[in-house]
């Protein structure tokens, strides 16, 4: 299948007064025309790191991506100039973020911030911009676009705003959009439209969509290849049917068991089973495997090699010594 | 009754709403709209609805925390609301809070002990002679190291301030707590090590819960009742397996179908909501979910429909039966 995105063992550091944190090391992950891939992992995984790497907006200093490749449909976005880079922001790839009000200006009205997207990708003038702008507002269900075309961002709700974004980032119908949280700050039946949103607006454009989130809920509502990251890398990417059926990686196993009512109903005298401890530090990661600590299937290699990401099983990849043939 | 600790009956809040300088009164909200509800001795109920709803600001009045606008609220069988001084201080011993986000919940300018320590201060005129044995006894029942005393906040993880939280809440041996989205800062591998310490504690110091929530996962999880709040109002109420196994109102199927399920290939039929939740200040004609429910008729935007009884202690307000 052809991969609108290819990364290969991209890295991304910083350098801070505790040392040098690898906050991404060595990922690879592929993304489908027209799929939604997903992106799960808890705060601190490097699942926002990457998404900024990718659109090449990781703040330098303190970071730099230090190695490795990314292909949007061939090209290596790697060694664009910052003016090349510019003209694919927005254009090929488009971002959504975690907060709608703090990632829209608060002193345009919304008509004029999607169409300026237009304006400066499409050469659109500004009269057809707006026209567009208000086109995109009625696609993603905003009632009376032409009228609301005019507010400000303080003057829609939570939901409203995240329908804006959207509305940004698909304008230049781009080959991929990166999604970083997008329901997050949502209720959940808020977070229902517009996954539902989403869905129905990549089967009309085509666009594929990288969805980061920590929700594994998300991620089986609306993504069709699942990668896992703990503690800056890649430890399990499978289809999302597979790994919801028979996770491999023990983070993965640990992560759905400690959710209430995702894997087994569990009573009320049920207590739920946890990964104990916490992530490790970054900046001081120890040799052998990152999870080796709270791994409850840990043994002696663990401790001494970083395992490998290896392919399990057709489109399953797992970095795990219990699957590696040096048992 | 004796096994009554909480009962709330026709409890209202109404915030003004205030225009601009000098312009005066423009309206109210309606942040509760006449709640009732009791919780029994030791039991958790769980309290869930979308930002907004109302459960936040009734946790705020159960804390005494602000005046309700009417309606009472009786502990042990004595009404609270009047209570002034030495009484409410007592009162305030007796019921304590947990809060959501462990890292502006907790004083960063003092030390984890001062911080569990504090309600001890201030309600034990003997607190000199026991406090640091109490502190550790509470730190080691918590799951923290008593040497950690010293540490301040910054130093603990957002699950570890959230353990320090928690042994504040418990100092003083009180008998209900209000749970404010305790587990919603964390994430979700902390979330159930959190969860399991609130179940140990409770079966350990036969504590009665109300947990409020967003996430109904985790309200099915802990609750042996559920209310479900909608714009001020309470809209169903009943025991945990009956709310979420036989949901009586369409908005609570609604918030179950927005559960996550196990597997992605089982996907069922969402039922996706159109619309916000209106604002309490002009909340809608009759049935305050009317403009959303996929199932609404004639009447929904006509009469408002009270609570009656679905089942055994299972309650819904709602036109449709």
């Amino acid at each position: 299948m052809h991969a609108v995105l290819e990364i290969t063992d991209l890295r991304t550091r910083f350098d801070t007064e505790r040392g040098t944190v690898r906050a991404v090391d060595g990922v690879d992950l592929k993304a489908v025309a027209g799929q939604t891939l997903g992106v799960v992992g808890e705060s601190g995984c490097g699942k926002t790191v990457l998404a900024l790497s990718i659109m090449r907006l990781v703040p330098s200093p303190p970071g730099r991506i230090v190695g490795g490749s990314i292909l949007l449909n061939g090209r290596e976005l790697l060694d664009l100039s910052a003016e090349e880079m510019r003209g694919v922001r927005g254009r090929d790839i488009s971002m959504i973020f975690q907060e709608p009000m703090t990632s829209l200006n608060p002193v345009f009205r919304i008509g004029e911030q999607i169409a300026e997207v237009l304006r400066l990708h499409q050469n659109l003038e500004r009269r057809q911009a707006l026209a567009a702008s208000v086109e995109m507002l009625r696609m993603v269900g905003i009632p009376c676009p032409e009228a609301r075309a005019k507010d400000y961002p303080h003057q829609l709700s939570g939901g409203m705003r995240q329908r804006v974004m959207i509305a940004i980032a698909l304008a230049c119908r781009p080959r991929l959009m990166l999604a970083d949280e997008p329901t997050t700050a949502l209720d959940v039946t808020i977070q229902a439209q517009m996954l539902d949103l989403i869905g129905r607006l990549q089967s009309e454009t085509g666009t594929s969509v990288i969805l980061i989130t920590h929700d594994l809920g998300v991620i089986a509502e609306a993504t069709r290849d699942v990668a896992v990251m703990y503690a800056g890398q890649i430890v399990e990417s499978s289809p999302t049917r597979e790994l919801f059926s028979a996770p491999l990686h023990p983070y993965s196993v640990g992560l759905m068991d400690s959710i209430p009512g995702l894997r087994a109903q569990t009573g009320r005298n049920d207590m739920l089973s946890v990964i104990p401890g916490t992530v490790p530090a970054l900046s001081d990661l120890s040799a052998g495997c990152r999870f080796k600590d709270r791994c409850p299937d840990v043994f002696s290699n663990c401790r001494e090699k970083e395992p490998v990401i290896t392919e399990q099983s057709p489109g399953r990849f797992v970095r795990c010594w219990k699957y590696g043939d040096c048992r | 009754m004796n096994d009554t600790l909480l009962e709330i009956r026709g409890l209202k809040k109404y915030f003004p709403l205030r225009g601009g300088f000098l312009s005066g009164e423009r309206g109210t909200i309606r942040a509760l709209d006449g709640i009732d509800m009791e919780i029994r001795r030791g039991e958790t109920m769980g309290l869930v609805g979308e930002s907004g709803c109302g459960k936040t600001t009734l946790g705020r009045l159960i804390m005494r925390l602000e005046k309700p606008t009417a309606g009472s609220i009786r502990f042990a069988g004595e009404e609270i609301l009047g209570w002034k001084g030495a009484a409410l201080k007592a009162y305030r011993g007796k019921v304590q809070m947990i809060f959501q986000d462990p890292y502006s919940s907790l004083n960063p300018r003092k030390t984890a002990g001062s911080i569990i320590g504090e309600p001890l201060v201030i309600h034990d005129p003997e607190w000199r002679g026991k406090r640091k044995a109490r502190l550790a006894e509470l730190m080691s029942v918590v799951g923290l190291d008593a040497e950690q005393m010293t540490r301040y906040p910054h130093e603990f993880s957002g699950g570890q301030r959230q353990r320090i939280g928690i042994a504040r809440a418990l100092i003083l041996n009180p008998s209900l707590i209000v749970a404010d989205e305790p587990v919603s800062a964390l994430d979700v591998s902390i979330q159930a090590q959190i969860l399991n310490l609130m179940k140990r504690l409770q079966r350990d110091f036969a504590l009665t819960y109300l947990l409020i929530t967003h996430d109904l996962g985790v309200v099915r999880h802990m609750s042996d009742r559920i209310a479900v709040m909608y714009l001020g109002k309470i809209v169903e109420l009943g025991a945990a397996e009956a709310v979420c196994g036989r949901p009586a109102h369409p908005y609570t199927e609604a918030l179950i179908s927005a559960i996550p399920v196990s597997d992605p290939t089982g996907r069922k039929e969402r039922v996706i909501l159109t619309g916000e939740m209106p604002s309490p200040a002009a909340p809608p004609p009759g049935c305050a979910f009317h403009p959303r429910c996929p199932y609404r008729n004639g009447v929904c935007d006509q009469t408002e429909p009270i609570l009656h009884q679905r089942g055994a202690g299972h309650w819904a307000a709602c036109h449709k039966s």
